[in-house]
């Protein structure tokens, strides 16, 4: 983009569309759609009337010339120029008939096309009546434009109204209505009565659209591409950063986010041309704007006129009671005036807290009175405010220097440097400082953070680098926050308690990144700080508490947590916090009574947060648990659920406990409802919803409901969430679950599964518990393979290795014995007999020389019982030594001997 | 098919109402019709759809009226418009041609002069006209018609009482009603913005006593069916380029939200934002922030604002008729009598009469049930926001 590109500041009709789309924000969208919709009206019987409400200065004008700009381009490429005509109505055009309008419509297409529209037909039409004389030009209006549309652009249709009566406005919307030739974008600085009032003509004729005001985004982004167009990269640049973007946002308060505002600021964003700018501005505000606000004013009543000059002189947002005391009177008057300057769109309110602030609702206006009330050539306010927003007191007084002492730029450089020297505060950091006032530390996005950050910089205030510290640490930003805090910590005129503040959330993040030594070095400095109010001396014993619990020092804990509760200052939060984590403490430290007796006291506290006496309860309630009074428990647990809060896990942990105590006490329907309640508090494949479910998969076992135990199970080992253990115990439960019902395949591949688990300490820990189950199901599902030496014999051989590897082979040894009934009672002949003696034989030998000496004892049993099974002759087993065939006798079900 | 709120739409693009459209021909065979109901029903498109496809027989003369201020200028119209629309099935009309020939009248934009240069007396061109066309009409065969649609005429009338007078009004008004009594090949179709019993009742005021609709079928289109409106509101979803998950979904919430009616889908789809999805939520949401926001062009205050003044002391127990009929189920006379009018000083006949008006004035209408209930489903969820009231699931 050419550095010669003109953008004038009040006519846009005088600025190339080119230029005009290079600056373009945030409309982009809108005219593409308008454009379409106006196409579509050219090139079919459809025809849309769009009209776009904005006050001064929005862009209407720029908008309506680039939709004209890119209907005629988008008409040139598909070649359809020639369907229609086209007609502008400027904004000072306003016709008070139907008649009038047609003429200023057939004037402007006279200009525009004037071998289709010859001027001379329009000079004949004065001679007419004016019935005759709209028939006569509506005739030849229709006639030149031989069946193609007219687009028809109009600014300022609210005053086009105003003027025109309501028959007038009924012969117009016939002629449209009887002629569907017209497609119409208009303009209008508010919405108004001929187009919203259900009575008149036009009512809901037009598709209107509400111009935004720029948000800061977009207002930066016109800002760099004015900065683009006028070939200053380096304040492109300079817009980009947080600095820039916090500028942005200060004098964003000043220009309301009125484009035409940022396009004047624009110009004065570069201070060499200050001299050739200033003189002529304030002439043009006088020449364009004052006449039509002041036209504005006379509408209202006297005390209205009042409250827009007082809000005139203000640049902020103005509370009613101020208002009120301005111009001595009393606040329900002003209200009632407020509210209906609202409602003629004069005023518009915002809310801080419970209070509305007013201020004008076109920025513009204040510009354009300031001129007016300005009869000594003192420099305008709003201009004299954006120096001082904008420019740094260094800038200001360097460019001072280049002008005369009595131009007009030296005025106001003066008058922007006198402000800042004055008592007055500093408007850019009130300006930052408000804009930020009231938000919630989650409520910060990019820009209030950047807003944040230009403040503490600009300021070097520690209250405002320990707010950035608070925000960054919200939004996780540790390093950010931890030079925040460091730099609230060392600022020079800091009060102790900035300090002690920004040592504790500087603790507490150094504590969550795991420096807990230098955690307990800040704590340890608020504490020893002489001076310090009770409450922030508990707060930081609190912290060094639980970080010294956390690093093992219970008893150090102790002692913290013991001080803070004996300072007895601590709201019941924090005491609630102290006790807890004192519990916590007591019990990591072997004193499970004092523990109990903790959260007791944290739970009986007036005032306490409902979450934490539902983690008080569910801890006391394991306590219970753990001590063996299970009933106790259960209620605990009764109430930890009751008592949580929606976000927290503490109800679904304490329906798992429940859910166990439950099921321990012989509740087995009631331990499942838990489980079940829990798994759809967490959703199934959260890791603690896998445990509920593993319990209940246990339990469905325990009733007989074995598809509901081996569904529950098989969902737990085939989630990528489960622990190894949790799949241990799963797999040996599925493996049962299997059993019972037969399915001996799947069992065995259960039971293989379990005992080649990848983490083998975790398939230990449930193997060792479950051995003697776990080797008497195995041997029972190997012996209803295939009865044949070649199938049982690798199996065992495998089996055996998984046994020993574990070192469970005892348990299999007399599990084998004692499967002796089912080997009698099966059909299998006696050749199977021997093949099964003979394959744990051969597998036997496949084991070291001390698991051989392990399991031959259970295979001498083993092989003598096969062969009392096979000759049923009790002679057989005086092979065996006495004891051997007394364990014989019992696994076989035979009396004991008598000798 | 893209949103176009308020605009012109080609007669392809007017979805629905062919069931309505074919109860009025079927109608007209007999007499003609007065189409009243509120503003922005679809009125006009109705008309526009009927010229657009008249039925085999018919000729349609179509023009909105809003922008003739006399009585001449209406028959001129008349009589310009109807011979444009038989030039190329009829010969001049005899009478007329006598008129301007005999007389040497010409016509001159907007109305007939005699060439002694006042204007044509506008009832003998209005008769002539007619007789012409009845005549152009046997002579075309035994079942030719001519339709006259005539949109605005409420606002003829005003125009005419406030250009000439109000005398003038209730002429044009009963020379309407005898010409289409008396020419069986014509039938009128009119309708308007405003009631035209507004405009009766102004007259009135001034001592005119004819009912001058007693004759025609006077006909409420309402909203659109629920399938049209939905598959109006799914085109205008996919036309307008809108994103959404469930077009089926989102089409059938705004139909509801919008009470079915063509505009307020245009109105509603045209603001919704093409940068974020469409869902039944984000509409439901949209257009409670339409309808409640400062710069709302929605006006449905207006049925708020006219009550004081169409009711007077009633205000109150329409009130609370309105508020019951707008948060609970349809209303009884019963439950009106019980519930509403509970502690309100009015006799069961006055009741029984503001329900009528309350309908009359398309605030309720009563369903099959014989119960009553807001008419536009729109005005109802709007008046509950408007009173914060909590509608009942």
């Amino acid at each position: 983009m050419s550095s010669r590109a003109f953008i004038s500041r009040f006519s846009p009709q005088r600025t190339k569309a080119e230029d005009l789309e290079s600056i373009l924000v945030q409309r982009d969208g809108l005219i593409a759609d308008a454009v379409n919709r106006v196409r579509e009206s050219v090139l079919t019987e459809n025809k849309h009337h769009l009209l776009f409400i904005g006050p001064r200065g929005i862009g209407k004008t720029h908008l309506i010339k680039l939709i004209q700009y890119r209907l005629i381009a988008q008409a040139e490429k598909e070649a359809f120029l020639d369907s229609f005509r086209l007609a502008w109505l400027h904004e000072e055009e306003t016709p008070t008939s139907f008649l009038k309008l047609l003429i200023l419509i057939y004037r402007d297409l006279t200009r525009r096309y004037p071998h289709e529209f010859p001027e001379a037909l329009l000079n004949g039409i004065y001679e007419l009546d004016p019935d005759a004389a709209r028939e006569s030009l509506g005739g030849a209006l229709l006639q030149g434009l031989k069946h193609r549309s007219l687009v028809l652009l109009m600014e300022n249709l609210d005053a086009v109204f105003r003027d025109m009566p309501e028959v007038e406005q009924r012969t117009w919307r016939a002629f449209v209505q009887n002629h569907r030739v017209i497609a119409t974008v208009a303009t209008a600085q508010s919405l108004f009565s001929g187009v919203s009032d259900r009575d008149q003509p036009f009512f809901g004729f037009f598709d209107t659209r509400h111009l935004d005001a720029l948000t800061v985004v977009e207002a930066v982004s016109l800002l760099q591409k004015l900065a683009q167009v006028h070939g200053r990269d380096d304040l492109k640049e300079f817009l980009g950063t947080p600095t820039g973007s916090a500028r942005v946002q200060a004098i964003h308060d000043l220009a309301g986010g009125n484009p035409r505002l940022y396009v004047i600021f624009a110009d004065f964003l570069t201070l060499s041309g200050l001299q050739d700018l200033v003189g002529p501005f304030e002439e043009i505000v006088d020449q364009q704007l004052t006449s039509y606000y002041q036209e504005r004013l006379r509408s209202l009543s006297p005390q209205q006129r009042e409250i827009i000059q007082f809000l005139c002189r203000q640049s902020r947002p103005i509370a009613v009671k101020h208002i009120a005391e301005a111009l001595f009177a009393t606040q329900n008057s002003i209200a009632n005036q407020l509210k209906t300057l609202r409602d003629l769109r004069v005023v518009r309110s915002k809310e801080r807290g419970r209070e509305s602030l007013y201020e004008l609702t076109e920025p513009l206006m204040r510009l354009s009175l300031q001129v007016k009330q300005t009869h000594d050539h003192q420099p305008l306010n709003l201009i004299v405010d954006f120096l001082r927003v904008w420019y740094d007191r260094s800038d200001l007084e360097r460019t001072r220097d280049a002008f005369a002492p009595e131009s007009l730029s030296r005025l106001y450089l003066d008058s922007a440097i006198a402000k800042l020297d004055s008592s007055e505060p500093n408007l850019r950091h009130q300006i930052l400082r408000e804009g930020l006032e009231g938000l919630a530390l989650n409520e910060y996005d990019e820009l209030s953070l950047a807003r944040l950050e230009s403040l503490a910089k600009e300021t070097d205030q520690p209250e405002d680098w320990l707010k950035l510290g608070c925000v960054l640490f919200d939004k996780l930003d540790f390093p950010g926050a931890i030079k925040a805090c460091t730099r609230a910590v060392q600022a020079k005129e800091v009060t102790v308690d900035i300090v002690c503040n920004a040592l504790l959330i500087r603790g507490d993040i150094l504590h969550g990144i795991g420096d807990t030594p230098a955690a307990i070095q800040d704590h340890t400095r608020v504490i020893e700080t002489p001076g310090l109010s009770p409450g922030i001396l508990a707060d930081a014993l609190l912290h060094r508490g639980v970080e010294c619990e956390s690093s093992g020092r219970s008893t150090n804990a102790i002692a913290d947590f013991s001080r803070a509760i004996a300072l007895a200052c601590s709201p019941p939060e924090t005491m609630a916090l102290l006790l807890y984590n004192r519990a916590v403490a007591h019990n990591n430290n072997g004193d499970p009574a004092s523990a109990v007796d903790d959260y007791t006291r944290a739970i009986d506290l007036v005032g306490v947060p409902q979450d934490l006496r539902s983690r008080a309860f569910y801890n006391r309630g394991i306590r219970y648990g753990k001590s063996g009074s299970g009933e106790a428990a259960i209620q605990d647990f009764t109430r930890a659920i009751e008592l949580s809060s929606p976000q927290s896990d503490v109800a679904a942990k304490a329906l798992i406990k429940r859910g166990a105590a439950y099921a321990d006490r012989g509740d087995t329907q009631a331990g499942i409802a838990d489980y079940t309640r829990a798994i759809e508090l967490l959703g199934q494949d959260h890791e603690m919803a896998l445990r509920a479910m593993a319990n209940r998969g246990a339990l469905y076992g325990r009733v007989g409901n074995m598809p509901a135990a081996i569904a529950d199970l098989e969902h737990v080992i085939g989630s990528p969430s489960v622990s190894p253990k949790g799949a241990a115990r799963s797999l040996f439960n599925l493996g049962v679950a299997h059993f019972r019902v037969m399915d001996f395949p799947a069992a065995l591949s259960d039971f293989r599964s379990l005992l080649t688990l990848e983490d083998s300490a975790a398939a230990s820990s449930v193997v060792e518990l479950c051995a003697p189950a776990l080797s008497s199901g195995v041997t029972r599902v190997l012996f209803d393979q295939s009865p044949s030496l070649q199938v049982w014999s690798p199996l065992i051989v495998e089996f055996l290795s998984h046994f020993a590897r574990h070192g469970i082979l005892d348990p299999l040894g007399v599990a084998l014995v004692q499967h002796l009934p089912w080997v009698g009672s099966s059909p299998l002949n006696h050749a199977a007999f021997d093949a099964w003696v003979d394959a744990w034989s051969a597998g036997v030998m496949t084991l070291d020389s001390k698991d051989q000496h392990r399991m031959e004892i259970p295979l001498r049993l083993l092989r003598t019982g096969i062969s009392f099974l096979k000759n049923r002759d009790e002679g057989t087993l005086l092979a065996l030594n006495v004891e051997e065939r007394r364990i014989l006798r019992r696994a076989l079900e035979l009396p004991d001997d008598r000798n | 098919m893209r949103s176009n709120p308020g605009g012109q739409l080609s007669p392809d693009q007017i979805v629905g109402r062919d069931e309505l459209i074919e109860r009025m021909w079927g109608v007209l065979e007999g007499r003609s019709i007065y189409m009243s109901d509120l503003r922005r029903i679809g009125k006009t498109q109705i008309m526009v759809k009927m010229h657009a496809s008249p039925r085999p027989g018919w000729t349609t003369v179509k023009c909105d009226l809003g922008g003739v201020h006399t009585a001449a200028e209406f028959a001129t119209q008349a009589y310009r418009m109807s011979t444009e629309a038989l030039a190329s099935k009829a010969k001049a009309g005899r009478r007329m041609e006598d008129l301007l020939g005999k007389l040497r009248g010409v016509e001159i934009a907007g109305f007939i002069k005699l060439a002694n240069g006042s204007a044509a007396p506008w009832k003998e061109v209005l008769r002539r006209t007619f007789a012409d066309i009845d005549e152009a009409m046997i002579s075309l065969g035994a079942k030719q018609r001519v339709l006259f649609l005539w949109d605005e005429v409420p606002f003829l009338l005003d125009n005419i009482s406030r250009r000439e007078s109000p005398a003038v009004a209730m002429e044009v008004l009963d020379s309407l009603r005898s010409l289409g009594q008396d020419h069986d090949r014509i039938r009128l179709l009119l309708t308007g913005s405003i009631g035209l019993h507004h405009i009766l009742r102004a007259l009135q005021a001034g001592g005119y006593n004819n009912s001058p609709l007693n004759r025609m079928e006077l006909i409420q289109p309402g909203p659109l069916s629920n399938q049209d409106s939905r598959d109006l509101a799914r085109r205008l979803l996919v036309g307008d380029g809108i994103e959404y998950d469930d077009v089926d979904a989102t089409a059938l919430a705004i139909a509801e939200l919008t009470g079915n009616v063509s505009f307020y889908i245009h109105k509603l789809i045209s603001r919704i934002p093409k940068s974020e999805k469409a869902t039944p939520e984000s509409v439901r949401l949209l257009l409670r922030s339409e309808i409640t926001s400062d710069n709302s062009d929605w006006d449905l205050q207006h049925y708020r604002d006219r009550l004081k003044p169409y009711y007077g002391d009633d205000e109150k127990v329409v009130l609370r008729i309105l508020d019951a009929a707008a948060i609970g189920k349809p209303l009884s006379f019963h439950d009106v009598r019980r519930d509403v009018a509970v502690g309100v000083d009015v006799d069961e006949e006055h009741l029984r009469e503001l329900l009528g008006l309350l309908c009359r004035d398309h605030y309720l209408v009563r369903n099959p049930d014989n119960h009553y209930v807001f008419y536009l489903d729109l005005i109802r969820h709007w008046w509950c926001l408007n009173r914060s009231l909590q509608a009942q699931p």
